[in-house]
């Protein structure tokens, strides 16, 4: 195997989720974000796809590694596969449909259900050049982000409006968690490889080890 | 006696024989006979009688009112009489042959006795056009006395020697006038002629004076009239021709002069009085030009012969003939007086029909001699095409050989390379006597071999010899030849046809076509004409087939399925300028130029169809849908069809072992299936794995080859063909993978790459749905082995699938989990409702 197949072009690789009816703008948002592209006509999703856009918060190179998924997809099995390992997630919402914003609670608590106890989440109002026709007040999606912890941001893939800060102020988070939790780690392992510590050498980012205690502590917050 | 004359039957009879005197003398026999019968009406009847056989006609009475207008003047003119009475009655006829008498009868007298001196008086002795018109008319008077026998035969012998007499004079007089240029007066004994009923003498007379100067028809030598074998440059300049054309001209023009001189000669001599122009015009055509044209024929066939060339051919110089001579003798004619205003068109229609003939015989020679030049061309290529190929593989052999031989790699003298050359092309490819000379040495050969190779070691092994045995390196040798040769065979693919060639023999056609056109305003030849230019186009797609495209294609065929990338790529051996491109089906991207070049020429036949044949109706596209031609050009055009398809079936069946190669060679097992992630162990990307990319760049070497070259159903049906078997190669690949939970990651992602190659860059829609289904069978894997029951339920639902694949083929599918073993009970309970050890118990 050749090492650009596990070369360390990152500190850090993040696996983000991008979760929510079809039709929403998940895929156009990945695009605008990873590409810059947007595709009026695009079709919709199949299964999962896969794209990536490196970041650099405080001198760290963070690889933002984003599953695509498929709206549509009623499996179970198959979104919990999706949800698996992801550290952040963002739930997307069509402001001109009411009932993909309605959704949102149905991909929050399957979210939960599957993924990492400590996963970041972010609700987006996509479409939001659809002024005109908008259905879902930003206060009351505001409201609903503030009661789930979740960030929340409006945007247009359209016309790339606050694409970026909707990615940026989650990896930003996911970060902010992940140094909180290596400081833990590092503390409650201090016998574990030194090498475990730099991000440098090996960044296999997983919350999982410490979700037990963060349940815990924090087992209260969430449900 | 007297009472003979008491019958007045007889009396009459008997003076219906006499001549003028004696039937007055009867008159006045007596006074009884006189009243009784030769008076009144009987009287009348011998005059007009007279009158009658003289020509004069007899009306009834009261039609003759206009007679008495006659200038009593003239009546006494022997020349005009017969002009002023035409007609009579019974009642004047007394009167009016009394007339006719007075003229004539001093000349009638003088003949009956002979006595010819001084015969005409003296007003007319100088003018022999009047004696003329007198003798004439004398001699219609003479048949007044047709009655009297005697009288008549008398005058009437007197008056034939007389007359000639006369004619010989005049005749005499033509040509001393002639001779001293007089042509005026020659004209006016040419009218006397002519009035005396002597056109043929006017004729001898002028044709004497118009006889062809032997001089004239002696042709130029055959290297001056002919042209030898015309240098490119030279055939653009002036056209095809094979006579030379100055000294055609030189040859034409003296012949063309006195043919207007003989014009301009009849106009003086004849006027438009009498027509002799024409007929001398035909004599000339078909006296004179035919034998020039036989002449020129036959010595061009006897020029060819001596230039080694076919004596059969000769009449491809009759075009030119024909033209030159309608130029010389039609178009530069002057006009013609004597022969009136169509004198042009006659004659143009008189060359015509003394030509055709030969321009018959022209066109039934020329679609053979067209089909030998049209053949030798392609033979020729051919010929030069294999010698080409025979030199090249010598080069090849020389070439792998002096790798073998430490000896002769410096040392690669000329006459060395010759001498092999001469002898390779009679043993090659078995080169038996070559290989005994061969040195054995394993060191020179094994160092060629390093870094030739970089993967499958283990084909190779056959070839490496790790003795020095010779019989070993005899081997390789003979392999390596072989080899190199099918992978420079196939660089030759595509000058397998020459369009350079097809473009030559096209135009060769067009200009054969408008040769034989040309002829066109011979109406009753348009028949042949169309019918010879249809068969001009049938030798050229016949041709064309047989002797070019189809042997091409076959042989662009045949190497297509000789050819094995992976044995080319394992030559340790190889010729300098071979070099197996990467990434690239190289028969393929040959073959596809050759179905350009194929799809060119069948363009340039079209469009010489559509834009001479069918303009010209030689062809009518509706009325001759069931043509031979039609269908001809149909047959071809699907031949070639037919070997697009055949070849372009062969490259995917290559590029679809090329891809499986890939698959079976770059795909690493732990590619789907990895170890599990250990502390240090850095995280994997998740993008294409390596041989999925490989694939996509092969596929994307060959499946636009097309575009261009030949039309869009012929590219999508490739494509389509492409992608299906393309599919069809995934799925036996994924029949032999082991896909783990954390390894689907990358099948998915590979499977997505495909996907997104097949629907944004093929852009074939009736193939992506397979890719969508497959993209559903990537999420097999990924399901977590805790799932094993809803992983049963997914495997039931088809339509998850997009209807691509049955029950077992997903049921084999997910069989290729690294975890089968645990989930199978789980799913197979799902699926069957209940497992199969379950089955065991009962």
């Amino acid at each position: 195997m050749s090492s650009e197949d596990y070369g360390y072009d990152y500190d850090l690789l993040f696996k983000i989720v991008l979760i929510g009816d079809s039709g929403v703008g998940k895929s156009n948002l990945l695009s605008r974000f990873t590409k810059n592209e947007f595709n009026m006509d695009s079709k919709s999703t199949i299964g999962v796809e896969f794209a990536t856009r490196t970041l650099e918060i405080d001198g760290k190179r963070i690889k933002a590694q984003i599953w695509d998924t498929a709206g549509q997809e009623r499996y179970r099995a198959i979104t919990s596969a999706y949800y698996r390992g992801a550290v952040g997630a963002l739930i997307v919402y069509d402001i001109s449909k009411s009932s993909s914003y309605e959704n949102c609670n149905h991909w929050l608590s399957e979210l939960r259900e599957n993924a990492d106890d400590n996963v970041a989440v972010g609700l987006i109002g996509n479409k939001s050049d659809l002024a005109h026709l908008r259905a879902v007040p930003t206060e009351e999606s505001k409201t609903f982000a503030l009661e789930n912890q979740l960030l929340f941001t409006e945007t247009s893939a359209l016309n790339s409006e606050n694409v970026d800060k909707a990615f940026e102020e989650l990896i930003n988070t996911i970060y902010q968690k992940v140094s909180k939790h290596q400081m833990d780690l590092g503390d409650s392992a201090a016998n574990g490889n030194a090498n475990g510590m730099s991000a440098l050498n090996g960044p296999t980012i997983s919350l999982t080890p410490t979700a037990n205690e963060n349940k815990k502590g924090n087992g209260n917050n969430c449900c | 006696m007297d009472s003979l004359l008491k019958v007045p039957e007889i009396v009459i009879n008997i003076a219906s024989f006499l001549s003028t005197t004696d039937y007055l003398n009867f008159q006045q026999i007596n006074k009884r006979v006189y009243n009784s019968v030769v008076n009144g009406d009987n009287d009348s009847r011998y005059w007009s009688l007279k009158l009658t056989r003289m020509g004069l006609k007899r009306v009834p009475s009261h039609e003759m009112e206009d007679n008495k207008l006659v200038d009593e003047n003239n009546d006494e003119d022997p020349i005009c009489i017969f002009e002023l009475y035409k007609s009579f009655t019974s009642q004047d006829s007394k009167e009016i042959f009394k007339k006719f008498y007075h003229c004539y009868n001093s000349f009638a007298k003088k003949l009956y006795n002979n006595n010819l001196v001084n015969f005409f008086p003296a007003s007319y002795s100088s003018d022999p056009l009047k004696q003329i018109k007198i003798l004439n008319l004398i001699k219609r008077y003479n048949l007044s006395n047709r009655n009297d026998t005697e009288t008549f035969t008398k005058i009437d012998t007197s008056f034939n020697i007389i007359r000639d007499i006369f004619i010989n004079s005049v005749l005499k007089e033509m040509e001393l006038n002639y001779q001293s240029n007089n042509l005026v007066t020659v004209a006016h004994f040419i009218k006397v002629l002519l009035i005396s009923n002597e056109e043929s003498n006017a004729i001898e007379f002028f044709k004497s004076k118009a006889d062809l100067p032997p001089s004239l028809t002696v042709l130029s030598s055959d290297d001056e009239l002919f042209l030898k074998e015309q240098s490119q440059e030279e055939e653009n300049e002036r056209g095809t021709g094979v006579l030379n054309p100055e000294s055609l001209d030189k040859f034409l023009n003296p012949l063309r002069d006195f043919l207007n001189e003989k014009i301009k000669l009849a106009d003086i001599l004849f006027q438009s009085e009498f027509p002799v122009i024409l007929q001398f015009v035909e004599s000339f055509i078909q006296d004179v030009l035919l034998d020039i044209l036989n002449n020129i024929l036959s010595n061009y066939s006897a020029f060819l012969k001596s230039n080694d060339k076919d004596s059969k051919a000769n009449y491809e110089c009759l075009p030119e003939l024909y033209f030159t001579f309608v130029k010389k003798f039609n178009t530069e004619l002057n006009d013609s007086v004597n022969a009136g205003p169509t004198f042009q068109k006659v004659v143009y229609e008189l060359l015509n029909l003394y030509m055709e003939p030969f321009v018959v015989n022209y066109m039934n020679q020329t679609t053979r001699v067209f089909e030998a030049l049209i053949n030798s061309q392609l033979v020729n290529y051919d010929i030069k095409f294999q010698d080409k190929e025979r030199e090249q593989n010598a080069k090849i052999y020389n070439s792998l050989k002096d790798q073998t031989d430490p000896t002769n790699t410096s040392n690669n003298d000329s006459s060395n390379n010759h001498s092999i050359t001469t002898e390779i092309s009679v043993t090659a490819p078995e080169a038996d006597s070559k290989q005994k000379t061969l040195p054995r040495s394993a060191h020179s050969t094994n160092s060629i071999s390093d870094d030739k190779l970089d993967f499958l070691s283990s084909f190779t092994k056959i070839f490496k010899f790790s003795n020095n045995e010779n019989q070993k390196l005899k081997q390789q040798l003979q392999l390596a030849y072989n080899l190199n040769l099918i992978s420079n065979n196939l660089q030759n693919i595509k000058s397998l046809i020459s369009l350079d060639l097809c473009y030559k023999i096209l135009h060769e056609t067009s200009e054969k076509t408008d040769e034989i056109y040309k002829f066109h305003t011979m109406e009753n030849l348009l028949p042949l004409i169309k019918l010879r230019c249809q068969e001009i186009f049938k030798i050229l797609i016949t041709q064309l087939s047989n002797n070019h495209v189809k042997p091409a294609f076959e042989k662009a065929i045949m190497l297509l399925q000789k050819y094995n990338p992976n044995e080319i790529k394992q030559i340790e051996i190889k010729f300098d300028s071979l070099s197996a491109a990467d990434g690239q089906v190289e028969p393929l991207v040959q073959f596809t130029e050759l179905i350009n070049i194929g799809d060119i020429i069948l363009q340039m036949i079209s469009i010489f169809y559509k834009n001479e044949l069918i303009p010209k109706k030689i062809i009518d596209k509706n009325k001759d849908f069931l043509n031979d031609v039609i269908q001809l050009k149909k047959n071809f055009e699907t031949s070639i069809d037919d070997f697009v398809a055949e070849g372009l079936n062969i490259g995917i069946n290559k590029l679809m072992d090329e891809i499986s190669f890939i698959f079976k060679t770059q795909q690493l097992p732990d590619d789907y299936n990895p170890p599990p992630p250990s502390e240090n162990s850095p995280m994997r990307d998740i993008k294409p794995t390596k041989c999925a990319v490989r694939v996509v760049e092969l596929l994307s070497n060959h499946c636009f080859l097309l575009t261009g070259a030949t039309d869009k159903g012929t590219i999508d049906v490739y494509q389509q063909e492409i992608g299906e078997r393309f599919f069809n190669e995934i799925v036996k690949h994924l029949r032999k993978s082991f896909i783990s939970t954390e390894g689907a990651i990358w099948l998915i992602c590979d499977i997505n790459y495909f996907y997104d190659f097949i629907a944004n860059k093929l852009k074939q829609k009736n193939v992506v749905p397979y890719f969508v289904g497959l993209k559903s069978i990537g999420q097999l894997y990924i399901i977590s082995g805790k799932d094993s029951k809803e992983l049963g339920k997914l495997i039931s639902d088809l339509g998850k699938f997009n209807g691509i694949f049955t029950q077992e083929e997903i049921y084999e599918f997910v069989q290729r989990r690294s975890d089968w073993v645990r989930v199978r009970k789980d799913v197979e309970k799902v699926m069957y409702g209940l497992g199969l050890r379950d089955c065991c118990i009962m």
